[in-house]
């Protein structure tokens, strides 16, 4: 009796120090998060009430709407582009034909494991006005980080750059498990091989096509690094995505109310995305 | 609910302040022999070079007990300070503060829980440094922090390429633009304007004597002359860029390789700025340029209004209240910020310009003949406009402003902005978040 009653427990004893660690650090900072948003706290002296002072102030704020702006686009960047290039990338790192896979592979895994830093100072230099080797191909002084209509070119090309090696690494992962007697079935059926490929390959990655939106979703709607040290969020905010204005409200200007305000905003955008990416996959699967 | 949020929410915060050592008032005296460790925050290693040095000295002719040095760098100190004092980690006893993060302490008079007020220590001897250098660290008339640079600014250029096209080096500003156009017609801009942050344009309008705010923190920017000022420097800017005779550099990159590229292509002929920019930037960036250079007084403006100089940046040092070595903490400051071999020391050291009269006007700061501006003696340069250094007056909405700047100075050089609209703007935007 008292060994069953161990069995059943000992499972949670295993996945204690995961929740142990995620109340911690994750669910109790969150709590207290959405407790100061209703705030106004410079984080020193004690915080006052101000109730939905916050949320009023971020809809009205034309700089956090900006940065919604372009938080959606960074995200529909990575969805529609890197997602599907990466698919493809995936496809020819898993072609049989192609000489030295795994050094090919790993160079394009190369910038998931490169700093941040050095890639967006090397991006810098690369799309200097003056000096730079792109504006010296073109043979136009372009003001790439300067314009605000084109600095967000920059941001995105890292964007694709950077994500593109570890999302074609889960669609990798993902091919390679697809049991090859169902390509050799609709060979024998006759099969092409776009045929083969949007009734074997697309279905079959599924689970994988679900699981990379989903991270990389998430991923591109709190994205903070390329943007700030390419662009520091400029020209004029044209750049400047959500987590960076709460960063700056909060940890530049020691608003925590009110960047407590935008992580609640920007948790109930990211859950709501998510919900319905999972809704439409109940949706798909049925 | 809102009495449980609020409850709940100041038990957190005020366990964490009690938890935190700021509020204790101890000191301790060191027994014979005995080694006592000071702890310094700063963010640039120069500092701590500094400060080793002068307490090795001290540690040389004292018997009684011996100084450690512990010092730490880190990016943002105040952010750090705060932190740790709300996590009730062990705070420094010596802090390097950049002048920009001061007001972050300004904030419902915080700087009285975090620093010593240094107001009497410093006491008649407050007359004998640049009087314009107090005002960085002072909040309600008292003083928080001893400043490290003069932060004069001059204008470093290469003569070569003014001789090259008969351009008259610049006096005024209107002869600046007027130069600055000659130089554009054969491609070469005149000097450098960074896009989004505030560098020649709060140079510029300090110069004129304007203030962004008042002795009291008040934003004064939008008010008579100050306002004129703003204005009347933005137009100036305004026709140096449609003259295309400023090289518009992104603020990420002032302190990269573009503009020390520019200068060695000869894109760019020069450049207004303060005397750290020559140890801390121009040298190490242009290192082959070694003899190419001279140093020029900064342009005045030709009606006589303002200075002959202009102030930016600069980072004092403060002593935490936390500190239970407070006096030796002091000693160490006196000697190495206060006194004539210590100011004298520090250029020596780590090459920045003296905030002491006397340090000023000694042969080792006048008479040294700099190699890489051809052996030219511009300690005198700096000497003589230190007496005209204009103040910065501080407030704990500053970088409130600096934030509508780095924001809306962009669209000004784009020309979306006038010079009116933008200094309206500047303050709109200011008042507002100031509030939030």
């Amino acid at each position: 009796m008292m060994r069953t009653t161990m069995y059943k427990k000992t499972p949670y004893f295993f996945i204690l120090p995961a929740y142990v660690v995620f109340l911690v650090f994750m669910f109790g900072p969150m709590i207290f998060s959405l407790i100061v948003s209703f705030f106004n706290w410079t984080g020193i002296k004690s915080p006052e009430f101000n109730g939905l002072d916050n949320l009023k102030g971020i809809a009205t704020d034309s700089v956090f709407w900006l940065s919604v702006r372009n938080t959606l686009l960074y995200s529909a960047v990575s969805l529609f582009v890197v997602v599907p290039l990466s698919l493809l990338l995936a496809l020819a790192l898993d072609s049989p034909h192609l000489r030295g896979r795994l050094v090919v592979r790993a160079i394009y895994f190369a910038p998931i494991v490169t700093s941040t830093v050095a890639i967006s100072q090397t991006f810098m230099m690369l799309f200097n006005t003056n000096f730079g080797l792109i504006n010296r191909m073109l043979g136009v002084p372009i003001d790439w980080l300067g314009s605000r209509t084109l600095a967000l070119v920059p941001v995105i090309v890292v964007i694709i750059w950077r994500w593109l090696g570890l999302t074609s690494i889960y669609f990798l992962a993902g091919l390679q498990g697809i049991d090859r007697e169902l390509y050799d079935a609709a060979k024998v059926d006759g099969a092409t091989t776009m045929q083969r490929f949007f009734s074997v390959t697309l279905p079959q990655l599924r689970p994988i096509t679900f699981f990379v939106s989903m991270i990389i979703l998430i991923g591109s709607m709190q994205i903070f690094d390329e943007p700030q040290i390419l662009t520091g969020g400029g020209p004029s905010n044209a750049t400047r995505s959500v987590v960076q204005y709460l960063y700056l409200r909060g940890f530049t200007q020691f608003r925590f109310g009110y960047a407590s305000a935008i992580g609640l905003v920007l948790f109930i955008a990211i859950a709501s995305f998510s919900a319905v990416q999972m809704r439409l996959r109940k949706e798909s699967d049925l | 609910m809102k009495k449980c949020l609020s409850v709940l929410l100041v038990l957190v915060v005020g366990a964490s302040l009690l938890m935190a050592g700021g509020a204790k008032e101890e000191s301790i005296t060191p027994k014979k022999g005995e080694t006592v460790t000071i702890k310094m925050w700063t963010h640039d290693d120069l500092y701590r070079q500094f400060f080793q040095k002068r307490i090795d000295m001290m540690n040389e002719n004292n018997p009684d007990y011996q100084i450690a040095l512990d010092a730490q760098i880190m990016p943002n100190t105040i952010t750090s300070l705060i932190t740790a004092s709300v996590a009730g980690e062990e705070m420094p006893d010596l802090i390097g503060v950049e002048q920009g993060w001061f007001p972050t302490l300004m904030e419902d008079s915080n700087v009285e829980s975090f620093l010593v007020d240094l107001t009497d220590k410093i006491g008649d001897r407050y007359d004998d440094y640049v009087q314009g250098r107090w005002a960085l660290y002072t909040h309600e008339g008292k003083i928080y922090g001893l400043e490290s640079a003069l932060t004069a600014s001059v204008y470093y250029y290469q003569p070569a390429i003014f001789e090259k096209y008969g351009v008259a080096i610049p006096t005024t500003w209107e002869e600046y633009i007027a130069a600055g156009k000659e130089l554009a017609e054969h491609g070469v801009k005149i000097g450098v304007m960074d896009n989004d942050a505030s560098g020649i344009f709060s140079l510029m309008f300090l110069q004129r004597g304007g203030q962004f705010f008042d002795q009291d923190g008040n934003l004064v920017l939008g008010e008579g002359k100050n306002r004129e000022a703003a204005i009347k420097v933005l137009d100036m800017l305004r026709e140096a860029l449609d003259a295309k005779a400023l090289q518009v550099v992104l603020g990420n990159e002032f302190w990269g390789s573009t503009i020390p590229t520019a200068f060695s292509t000869g894109k760019v002929a020069g450049m207004v700025a303060p005397d750290w920019y020559n140890t801390s930037v121009l040298q190490p960036g242009v290192e082959s340029m070694a003899g190419d250079w001279s140093v020029a007084p900064m342009p005045v403006w030709e009606d006589g209004s303002g200075f002959r100089t202009s102030v930016w940046g600069g980072t004092g040092f403060a002593i935490t209240k936390s500190s239970k070595i407070k006096d030796i903490v002091w000693d160490v400051l006196d000697d190495a910020y206060m006194s004539l071999d210590g100011q004298l020391d520090r250029y020596k050291t780590i090459g920045f310009y003296p905030t002491m009269y006397e340090a000023l006007d000694s042969p080792a700061i006048t008479e040294e003949e700099h190699p890489f501006f051809g052996g030219q003696k511009i300690g005198a340069v700096f000497a003589d406009v230190a007496l005209e250094t204009p103040p910065l007056w501080q407030s704990p909405a500053r970088p409130f402003l600096l934030q509508a700047m780095v924001d809306n100075l962009p669209l000004f050089i784009e020309g979306k902005l006038s010079s009116s609209e933008l200094v309206d703007t500047l303050v709109e935007i200011t008042e507002r978040d100031a509030q939030l």
